[in-house]
């Protein structure tokens, strides 16, 4: 491979991979806007749910007592597509009001019950699924949990549309920089190479070019010469070798 | 020599520097132009999102008001609300201000987040009919984009380990090829000097290794070409002497042809290399 195209080689690969490494970065964190997004639109639901189980607790309810709850999550799952499950369940781990009224009275993933220790909204990915939770409380604690099992494909296909987006995009960035690397490179090898370029010159017989910034230079220049010297040499020894024959 | 010897190195040096300025350039331009491009991208996508979930908060709380409003009480005098607005507001990421307006456009009640607000929408709390207060909310898709707070320095450590890479790759690989052409270049010139020309059956160059558009390979490629141009007219020196001594029956010649055959092949003579040097 000749230097040229390895100096071309090593900056093309190295622009390529800077732009498709920010652009897995790029991707990586869009991905989480994604699934913030998905938490921010679930948030509401699950913030609404809690208060109003708490407000029926808070008056002395049992959470098996709140039959209202069973219509709400209906409505809730019927209003939004992408909600595929509205469990509702006990600190025990069983469901106690479910969109899916075959799961009522079911043990729960032992992992959402786990969760409850925790504040706040929780995540939890199951196959193509995304589980979204939190906990609601009454005055002696931790109460039970609340559950939205929302379907991914909503934030797949967000993901493969933006993806394309950036494949496209980081596609022409790359060929940009390599274009403008290789160009580069074509003019910064030309430079490097200018002492073998003189050396070539000198070697042609086209003299001493200005710029000696190299030790190849005189060196080519004493090569010239010794080419000469010996050139005249062998012409002095076949005029030799002629006077010879002619006497001889 | 000494010059030559002091070069040593400058190639990797030179083409490391190259390959990092390079790729810190040309790949951080790159760089930029892809993460602005697609945080905008992202965002805008976000914005569209953020405005789906704020009608959504919008459209429930303007609900419960409904509800109230058909109780007689006036929404002014509704306990908790702001609380409950503010609640609201905290739980759901996107969202900065929950603002409820009166019939006439008056805030009753709000809750104000942090950040500036870029986009709204409204929902009218509607009973009997009449329009009697309507939900304002706020959003703000730079919430939901936090995750591309930092991209910008993990895009610069990212590309600068990349240039540092290169700059390792091209000073070895690349700068090392040149060097190592510089040094062979070298000792081809001093055995030319030396008047070590080869004979014309030894020169095989064609420039393949070097490329035939390349300096390297023209520099090769000429001392090539006038190593064999001498070594080609040493061949017809030597073959009219070999013709002589052939046709020289009786020895005569020999000593003459001999000496004059010494004189043509041998090396330059240290006035020769001074004058060349």
């Amino acid at each position: 491979m000749t230097f040229v195209s390895r100096l071309i080689l090593v900056s093309v690969v190295s622009v390529t991979a800077a732009v498709v490494a920010v652009a897995i970065i790029a991707f990586s964190a869009s991905d989480r806007v994604g699934e913030e997004i998905e938490r921010a639109r679930v948030a509401n639901l699950l913030g609404t749910l809690r208060a109003s189980t708490e407000a029926n607790l808070s008056i002395g309810l049992l959470l098996d007592q709140i039959s209202l709850l069973q219509p709400r999550i209906e409505r809730e799952k019927a209003s939004d597509p992408s909600i595929l499950a509205i469990d509702v369940f006990n600190p025990a781990g069983r469901a106690i009001y479910s969109t899916d009224r075959s799961v009522i009275g079911e043990e729960v993933a032992q992992d959402w019950v786990r969760r409850l220790g925790a504040e706040g909204v929780w995540t939890a990915a199951e196959r193509s699924d995304t589980v979204f939770g939190t906990r609601f409380e009454n005055d002696l604690g931790v109460a039970g949990g609340i559950s939205v099992t929302v379907s991914d494909e909503a934030r797949s296909a967000r993901a493969d549309r933006l993806g394309l987006d950036l494949l496209a995009r980081a596609a022409m960035l790359c060929l940009a920089a390599s274009i403008a690397a290789t160009l580069a490179a074509v003019v910064f090898a030309h430079m490097i190479t200018r002492p073998f370029d003189r050396v070539a010159r000198i070697l042609r017989g086209e003299g001493t070019p200005a710029g000696d910034d190299g030790g190849l230079t005189p060196l080519a220049e004493a090569t010239v010469k010794s080419w000469h010297n010996a050139e005249a040499r062998i012409d002095r020894g076949l005029g030799h070798l002629g006077a010879l024959d002619d006497a001889a | 020599m000494r010059h030559e010897l002091a070069e040593s190195g400058r190639a990797r040096i030179f083409a490391g520097l190259f390959a990092l300025l390079v790729t810190l350039v040309f790949g951080g331009i790159a760089a930029t132009l892809l993460v602005n491009g697609y945080r905008a991208r992202v965002e805008e996508s976000a914005r569209r999102d953020a405005l789906v979930i704020g009608t959504s908060v919008a459209r429930t709380l303007a609900q419960q008001f409904e509800k109230a409003a058909r109780f007689g009480i006036p929404l002014k005098l509704l306990p908790g609300v702001e609380q409950h607005l503010s609640e609201t507001l905290t739980r759901t990421p996107g969202l900065t201000q929950i603002v409820l307006r009166g019939a006439d456009g008056r805030e009753i009640r709000s809750a104000i987040g942090e950040r500036a607000g870029t986009d709204s929408v409204n929902a009218p709390v509607i009973v009997d009919g009449n329009t009697v207060a309507s939900v304002e909310v706020t959003t703000n898709p730079s919430a939901l984009a936090t995750s591309f707070a930092d991209i910008g320095l993990k895009a610069a450590v990212v590309v600068t380990v990349c240039a540092a890479l290169a700059a390792l790759a091209a000073g070895l690989l690349v700068g090392g090829a040149l060097e190592r052409s510089r040094a062979r270049l070298g000792d081809s010139l001093i055995q030319a000097v030396n008047g070590h020309y080869g004979n014309r059956d030894t020169h095989f160059y064609t420039g393949r290794r070097h490329g035939p558009g390349g300096a390297v390979g023209r520099a090769f490629r000429e001392l090539d070409h006038g190593n064999r141009r001498v070594a080609e007219r040493r061949a017809v020196f030597e073959a009219y002497a070999d013709e002589l001594l052939a046709v020289d029956f009786d020895g005569g010649l020999r000593a003459d042809v001999e000496r004059v055959r010494r004189e043509v092949l041998a090396p330059p003579g240290p006035a020769d290399k001074a004058r060349g040097l």
